[in-house]
């Protein structure tokens, strides 16, 4: 299979998400799609997969035009593609799953279906289970499944977008090897889309760069780190030299402290943050480190131990209490947790400060939320609802919202799914607080992000957190250690 | 008790709930399909006052039946309409549905009798009670189970096709996915919003039977609020039978036994105040409600199609 996107032309509103794209794409090879976020990559490969109808220009397939109404014409044609949040019904029966999008007889045969999984699957490499339940399933486990169902109905261009978000190593490691078994053994197409650019070095062999709805590169690998950012971005990103910050007061004391959402225990914990410090939490997903910061945060009872923040003993205060006295906490879900959809920017704030009597002060507010909207460099106006605005602005609207009295800051993901950039202007905003005596703790799925901007390390692994290591004078190797259960 | 009062009771059990099943079926189709209709007691209404209104004019219950069912599609129709192609809210479509069908089946009532009279209090042709050679004799079984009418036979041979249909074969495992995830369904190439325009058409219409089996079958005859009722608690019924047809048996067998015992007792004089004993079945449903709910918090999985009440549209958001 031979693939051509011409010209593609796709707006949404005075958006424009692509805006004259042409790539070609070769049977046989892994092709990676770079770009920083609202670049278009997205946008483009659902047009591609056939769930965007573009504005303007064609795909051509073996040099033949073709266009698709529906994802499912897409995959008749061969071109499949998974989400980074798969496109499965989690209360179904993998094996059900399996079955859905395929054309056969009026009754199913699901003790057939089942042995064709099992077989098909083995052949791609992964196992499988066909009888669990798909929301009993990780992340990786989920992908396979798609991967497997979108083969096994013959798709011979497979479009990954970012696959590796939320995925164990060992399932990024087999991924990879299968996708490159894919390219290389049966000539598939594949085409990564991400952020991360050693992983796009480690399996591509060629390279798109995306800015802004354009091409701006193709470049064939091996090629510099150096050369993709610079391709990426108009100008680099700094590294950031800081000096620390850290202050001799104490902002928050854990005295053996335990926790348990059920499935796992956590602690005992005993940890010292001081004024000014950045502490990061490494650990795969669910390990405990959001337990931790859910209990700091009075969003989850302990069950024993205390927390003692500002010489207080807060164990038993509640969320709203705590934020009264100065803890503030963003969650990694935006839209859920963080925002009210639906709600505007001035509504934001209206709600996250303080109550300044019954009626709302529209003026005081709108100002207020006009001065942060400059401070925290928002693309959006007062009156723009959250849902509106991209995630990266949201985010820094999540930001602006943390109250600037706060003493102790807690962060999940502080900067997923932001490009470097709005990563890098996010963590000078909490640089600032902390030079100003606030306490951060923050954990994050990307270790590069960890050890670059803590002060100091723990790791968690299964419940269990390791000893503390400065950032300065540790590895990659080391944490790798660490988050492995070498506590 | 005595032979014959067990077979009375359950009799009557399954009278009453054979109409109750009938529209707890359609509304668990319809909420497969992720539309909540709140329209059931409207369809039942119009059902049962179109059925008798036909078969009294045609003198065939069954061509009552037949405008029954094509009036509760048509009915369904108008709320997959709102849901799917103007994306309105279901609930207010579903309520204003019961509210309109309601006020047109009580004016139909009114009307559509000789000469422009009222119905109430006609006799019309209906669907009797006949035995079933063989399975009849069954000792308690027979009499009981095997000696209903038409429309109840009919459900024998429905229920476990229906439950077939969903659970093992290609089109329900469409329908139940377009309930749950209609993003991924539409990926695998499943029509969503032809998929729910079927299923809610195809509910309306077995409420409509509902309502024929009222007016046909169990009460034989035209009154005011003939329903009772009945379609709220059907409602209730599929989240009591968590949106499993089989389940959807026990569910209306309760609350038709509860029903029967209900009149036994006032038959057999009770010092209970009869409005009392009419409350029972709408006490029994809050209960059992109560306990489905507090139940599922524990058991995650028998819960409501995630995509209950949403509309779909393809490229909003994503």
């Amino acid at each position: 299979m031979h693939i051509q996107l011409q010209n593609i032309h796709k707006h949404f509103g005075d958006v424009k998400a692509n805006d004259g794209i042409t790539l070609e794409f070769e049977p046989g090879k892994i092709y990676g799609v770079l770009g920083e976020n609202g670049a278009g990559k997205t946008t483009l490969m659902k047009v591609l997969s056939g769930y965007h109808k573009p504005d303007h220009g064609t795909i051509v397939i073996d040099w033949t035009d073709r266009s698709f109404f529906s994802p499912a014409d897409a995959l008749a044609a061969g071109i499949g593609m998974i989400y980074q949040d798969p496109l499965d019904v989690p209360s179904m029966r993998t094996v059900e799953n399996y079955v859905l999008g395929r054309s056969g007889a009026l009754a199913v045969d699901l003790g057939k279906a089942e042995e064709e999984l099992t077989a098909f699957a083995s052949t791609v490499g992964f196992e499988v289970n066909p009888r669990a339940y798909i929301d009993t399933l990780s992340l990786g486990e989920r992908q396979q499944l798609e991967l497997i169902r979108l083969l096994s109905l013959g798709a011979d261009l497979l479009i990954l977008d970012e696959p590796t978000t939320g995925i164990s190593a060992d399932q990024k490691e087999q991924l990879f090897n299968s996708l490159q078994k894919l390219a290389g053994k049966d000539g598939k197409i594949i085409i990564l889309v991400s952020h991360k650019l050693s992983e796009v070095q480690e399996l591509c062999d060629e390279v798109y760069v995306l800015r802004r709805g354009r091409k701006v590169g193709g470049v064939t690998l091996p090629a510099t780190k150096q050369s993709l950012v610079s391709l990426m971005f108009e100008e680099l990103p700094k590294r950031t030299e800081r000096a620390s910050y850290i202050r001799e007061h104490t902002i928050m004391q854990l005295q053996d402290l335990q926790l348990s959402d059920g499935r796992i225990l956590v602690g005992p914990l005993n940890l010292e943050l001081h004024a000014g410090e950045v502490l990061g939490l490494a650990g795969l997903e669910g390990s405990g480190q959001q337990l931790l910061l859910r209990a700091c945060a009075g969003l989850v009872e302990a069950e024993s131990g205390k927390i003692i923040i500002e010489e207080r003993d807060m164990t038993r205060f509640g969320y709203h209490k705590r934020r009264e006295e100065g803890v503030a906490y963003m969650p990694s879900g935006r839209l859920e947790e963080g925002l009210v959809e639906g709600l505007s920017l001035t509504d934001h704030f209206v709600l996250a400060e303080p109550q300044h009597g019954f009626v709302i002060q529209r003026e005081r507010y709108q100002q207020l939320t006009e001065e942060r909207i400059d401070e925290y460099q928002i693309v959006g106006q007062s009156t723009s609802r959250v849902e509106e605005l991209s995630g990266g602005n949201q985010q820094r609207a999540l930001l602006a919202l943390l109250r600037k009295s706060a003493r102790l800051i807690l962060l999940e993901h502080p900067t997923r799914g932001l490009d470097v950039r709005s990563a890098e202007w996010i963590w000078q905003v909490l640089f600032q607080r902390a030079a100003e005596g606030a306490g951060i703790i923050f954990f994050s799925a990307d270790l590069d992000e960890i050890i670059e901007r803590s002060d100091r390390i723990a790791a968690f692994s299964g419940g269990q957190m390791s000893r503390i290591v400065t950032a300065d004078q540790t590895t990659t190797d080391e944490l790798g250690h660490m988050i492995g259960g070498e506590l | 008790m005595t032979e014959a009062l067990i077979v009375s009771i359950l009799i009557i059990t399954i009278r009453a709930g054979t109409s109750l099943l009938y529209a707890t079926l359609g509304e668990i189709y319809t909420e497969r399909v992720g539309i909540l209709n709140l329209g059931v007691e409207g369809i039942m209404m119009m059902g049962a006052a179109t059925a008798f209104a036909v078969s009294y004019h045609s003198g065939s219950a069954w061509i009552g039946l037949l405008g029954a069912v094509l009036v509760g599609g048509l009915l369904a129709l108008i709320h997959a309409f709102l849901s799917n192609t103007m994306r309105a809210d279901q609930v207010v479509s579903g309520l204003a549905l019961t509210i309109f069908g309601t006020g047109l089946a009580s004016f139909m009532g009114q009307r559509l009798g000789p000469g422009g009279t009222t119905m109430v209090g006609l006799q019309g042709p209906k669907f009797v009670r006949t035995p079933l050679p063989l399975l009849s004799d069954i000792p308690i079984l027979g009499p009981s189970f095997f000696n209903q009418d038409v429309l109840t036979y009919g459900l024998y041979l429905l229920l476990p096709l229906l439950w077939f249909f969903l659970y093992r074969t290609q089109p329900g495992l469409h329908l139940r996915a377009v309930g749950e995830k209609p993003l991924a369904a539409d990926a695998m190439g499943v029509p969503v919003i032809r998929t729910r325009y079927i299923y809610t058409i195809f509910g309306g219409m077995l409420m409509g039977v509902a309502g024929a089996h009222l007016s046909l079958g169990y009460l034989q005859g035209w009154a005011d609020n003939i329903t009772g009722g009945r379609g709220w608690i059907a409602i209730a019924l599929v989240i009591f039978a968590t949106w499993d047809p089989l389940r959807a048996v026990i569910g209306a067998m309760l609350f038709g036994g509860i029903n029967a015992i209900q009149f036994r007792m006032q038959a057999a004089g009770t010092t209970i105040p009869a409005p009392f004993l009419n409350m029972m079945p709408y006490i029994f449903t809050i209960v059992v409600l109560v306990i489905i709910t507090w139940w599922e918090a524990i058991s995650k999985r028998l819960g409501a199609p995630a995509a209950l009440g949403l509309p779909y549209a393809r490229e909003e958001k994503h």
